[in-house]
């Protein structure tokens, strides 16, 4: 049994192979194609993994990671120890809803009306539109200055004045931020994010749209009854693509545009600004790794449930 | 099978995120293996050097070892500076065989690259653990004990008869030396203020009681007044910037013990009762001050975003005084720093020196060192070695300066401070001691000893010598500066009404544990008080 077994078993394996050899021969330049890309993928993804350990460790720079000694889960007292941590998950997850609700709604707005647009104008509309995607937030967040500023600001030495409204400390005042921020992220992304919906429109056969204005449906009826709809599986699939990073935070927004003052951390503080701060400002790893677990782990819950919900509602548009 | 691939997919995603603010500890995490073997190295060497050190005693030949100085310092990028560097590096080659070194890092890189080089075990000897911030430094243990083996008795003798003992045993934790203190001014003018001269030229101010090369002594009364009248004058340029969080202690006379603002003593001289900062009338009055000199329009309402030092603000244009501590030479330092700008100084507080000066600005020897007896040698030198200390700051006489007549430096004819090759790469109170240094012209000729003099006539805390292990309270600690950085700004120049934010700041404060971090200051006051 057991010898009928071995001779049974190369031959079997054979032809497996010799199909695993044919693919591997066929696919082959698409394996050096995704070469880069997975060599990236390996050296700053996965090769920092094991630095996890340092959110459990007394860290000494002498004993190097696996030299510190473990303490169990000390480091994230200090998160929990203050309403930190509930501050900072609340902020990154409400602004990042607020982002991805908005982007879409405008984001295709825009869409639309630019697809609707005949003028001679368009292309400059659209590249006006589109121009702050490509600044750098340390320049957004000096542009911002330029209009906020207490003290020279275009708001309280030009506007307020002219209408009469008292001037205002936009950077001490920790409840105008919420929209401000808002704000910015959408001026800034709306350009870029409205290019995939614009294009998706602009592929859609326009003998629907000429039947349709035949049968008399106005404009408005058109985007409702037939652009809408189209649109449905691009929008589920970036809205899919924006929740799977809900928990990140725009780095750049949260620490350059508040100007890094103190007085508006409550609203303007996400977790990656938290780490970093605590990393550079304080020299502290350990706190800082343990902020980055206790992020991680929470994304990970995130991002299951949303799909999990994702599939109740609609399978074929879930991620996995 | 598709589903564990869809789970395994979604962790990597989340992974990713970490990633982002995960990858600095990850050179860490690939050089680890180089630091352990390292640790046995020298794990086997002082055993070695030991018996070496019992037959011959000290050793003065360290056969080209090769030690690394890191320095900070305003300027690193001169064309002078490889040559300047040759000659440090010949005259230690002479002497001890010693390769060393140098390296030099702006003021604004110098914590995060030297943090860099002590994480991934590349070679740096020598490095300011002050500036790190001594205490996390020393708990990272990145710190050598300099009392081990009698080093610094054998090696740095120098640097014993330099230093006040109860100034290294402000360095000292659990009888371990972890850094010697930088000997400069350590006492501090409290409450110094600055003015550029021309606004107070523009006013009519009359000189006749002031010394324009110095402190003159001043109330916060006088200084309002004056305020007032500078700002009448001139409605559209800024009168203040004054101090931030961390320049608190150059204010009032309280003592931060520990190097942090939680638990402090407040009467420094007299008592080592540690209380809370923060409820105390100083506290209160001070920002109350703040709050009235912003109302009044003389602090910049964008002080709180502000990211450019007063001296940038003042030649710009745009502000008229900054804030300073006092000490000699501090009207010239001002000028200087202002672009030879006549200025006037005030103070309206003591001389003080805090507890903390032992480890703000300390020196240490990096606790992988290979060859600590060579490094104790060159940190020996960088405190009293004229040869070393001038070199380092002035270059080489005859090419970078020459001495005048009266024993002053300047130029060497033909050269100002563009066009030569080697000039200002750091100021004095940055390397490890200034006293052995050359004084350039404008400065007095006798200012260090002015500076000495200066050091051991003022008011001195009770707490000098007292380090404060934070380990066990790191969370608390953490925590408490989180809130007081949020608050900081906002207080300290005036932005918010303090009647209503401090007790909302200390409400805070209490919740994420203050009251306990006190008390633990407070018993290792009493522990160490007990001891000495």
């Amino acid at each position: 049994m057991s010898a009928k077994m071995k001779n049974a078993g190369p031959a079997a394996v054979r032809p497996q192979q010799k199909k695993l050899a044919k693919r591997i021969k066929r696919f082959f330049p698409v394996y050096i194609m995704a070469l880069p890309g997975l060599t990236y993928l390996f050296i700053n993804n996965y090769m920092p993994l094991p630095g996890l350990a340092l959110a459990f460790k007394k860290y000494s720079t002498k004993k190097g990671i696996w030299g510190s000694p473990w303490i169990g889960l000390k480091n994230f007292r200090y998160l929990f120890r203050t309403q930190d941590a509930w501050i900072i998950t609340r902020n990154t997850i409400g602004y990042n809803l607020a982002f991805i609700i908005l982007t879409v709604v405008l984001a295709v707005a825009v869409a639309i009306i630019l697809s609707e647009m005949t003028t001679k104008w368009k292309k400059v509309y659209q590249s006006v539109i589109l121009l702050p995607h490509f600044l750098s937030m340390v320049i957004v967040s000096y542009l911002v200055y330029a209009f906020l500023s207490a003290e020279h600001g275009y708001f309280n030495c030009v506007i307020f004045p002219a209408l009469g409204i008292k001037e205002i400390a936009w950077y001490n005042e920790p409840k105008y931020w919420p929209f401000i921020l808002v704000f910015v992220h959408i001026w800034k992304g709306i350009g870029y994010s409205c290019i995939i919906y614009l294009s998706t429109i602009l592929g859609f056969d326009r003998e629907i749209y000429e039947a349709a204005a035949i049968d008399g449906a106005s404009k408005l009826k058109q985007i409702s009854t037939i652009t809408l709809p189209l649109l449905r599986p691009t929008i589920i699939m970036m809205v899919l693509l924006a929740i799977g990073r809900i928990f990140y935070s725009d780095f750049g927004l949260f620490y350059q545009v508040p100007q890094r003052s103190g007085i508006l951390l409550p609203v303007t503080q996400t977790i990656d600004t938290y780490v970093y701060r605590g990393l550079l400002e304080r020299n502290d790893m350990p706190a800082s790794t343990a902020a980055g677990v206790y992020q991680s782990a929470v994304g990970f819950i995130l991002v299951m449930s949303a799909n999990l919900i994702v599939r109740r509602i609609d399978k074929d548009s879930a991620l996995f | 099978m598709k589903k564990i691939v869809a789970i395994l997919l979604s962790l990597v995603m989340s992974m990713t995120m970490l990633v982002g603010c995960g990858s600095s500890p990850a050179p860490a995490g690939g050089g680890a293996p180089a630091p352990a073997a390292e640790e046995e190295a020298e794990a086997a060497e002082p055993a070695g050097e030991e018996a070496a050190a019992e037959e011959s005693d000290i050793i003065t030949d360290f056969g080209g070892e090769k030690i690394t100085v890191v320095m900070y310092g305003g300027n690193p990028e001169q064309p002078g500076v490889e040559r300047v560097f040759k000659k440090i590096n010949d005259y230690f080659m002479d002497k001890w065989n010693i390769d060393v070194d140098i390296q030099f890092f702006t003021f604004a890189d110098y914590v995060q690259d030297t943090n860099l080089m002590l994480s991934s075990g590349e070679q740096c000897d020598i490095f300011c653990s002050g500036q790190l911030n001594f205490t996390s430094t020393v708990a990272n243990e990145s710190c050598y004990n300099m009392y081990e083996d009698d080093l610094i008795q054998k090696y740095g003798k120098d640097i014993l008869n330099l230093v006040d003992q109860a100034f290294l045993n402000g360095a000292t934790v659990d009888g371990a030396l972890y850094g010697i203190p930088t000997m400069r001014d350590l006492a501090v003018g409290m409450w110094c203020i600055v003015i550029a001269r021309e606004y107070l030229d523009g006013i009519g101010f009359d000189y006749s009681n002031i010394d324009t090369e110095a402190c003159n002594p001043a109330t916060p009364e006088e200084m309002t007044e004056l305020f007032a009248k500078l700002h009448e004058a001139y409605p559209d340029i800024n009168v203040i910037y004054p101090w931030g969080r961390n320049l608190l202690n150059q204010k009032f006379v309280y003592d931060p013990i520990g190097g942090d603002d939680f638990g402090v003593l407040l009467d420094p001289v007299n008592s080592l009762e540690v209380s809370d900062l923060f409820s105390s009338d100083m506290f209160m009055d001070y920002c109350k001050l703040m709050y009235e000199w912003q109302n009044a329009g003389y602090i910049s309402k964008d002080a709180a975003t502000q990211t450019e030092g007063g001296g940038t603000q003042i030649m710009a244009g745009t502000l008229m005084a900054d804030t300073t501590g006092g000490k000699p030479g501090i009207v010239r330092q001002k000028e200087v720093e202002r672009g030879d700008m006549d200025s006037i100084a005030f103070q309206m507080g003591p001389n003080f020196v805090r507890a903390e000066q032992a480890t703000v600005a300390a020196w240490s020897i990096n606790s992988d060192c290979a060859n600590p007896e060579a490094a104790m040698v060159v940190l020996n030198a960088l405190y009293t070695d004229p040869v070393v200390t001038n070199l380092i700051l002035w270059g080489e006489e005859g090419i970078d300066y020459v001495f005048t007549e009266d024993g002053h430096i300047d130029f060497p004819e033909g050269k100002d401070k563009d066009s030569s090759e080697y000039y200002n790469i750091t100021p004095a109170w940055a390397l490890p001691c200034e006293y052995t240094t050359y004084v350039r012209v404008g400065d007095a000729l006798d200012l260090w000893d002015q500076t000495i003099e200066f050091n051991n006539t003022s008011d001195k805390s009770k707490a000098i010598g007292f380090s404060f292990d934070k380990s066990e309270y790191s969370a608390e600690y953490t925590a408490l500066i989180n809130i007081w950085d949020e608050y900081a700004p906002a207080l300290l120049y005036g932005m918010v009404d303090p009647e209503v934010t401090i007790p909302e700041m200390i409400e805070r404060l209490k919740a994420a544990g203050l009251d306990e971090y006190i008390q633990a200051k407070r018993d290792a006051v009493e522990a160490w008080a007990a001891g000495e």
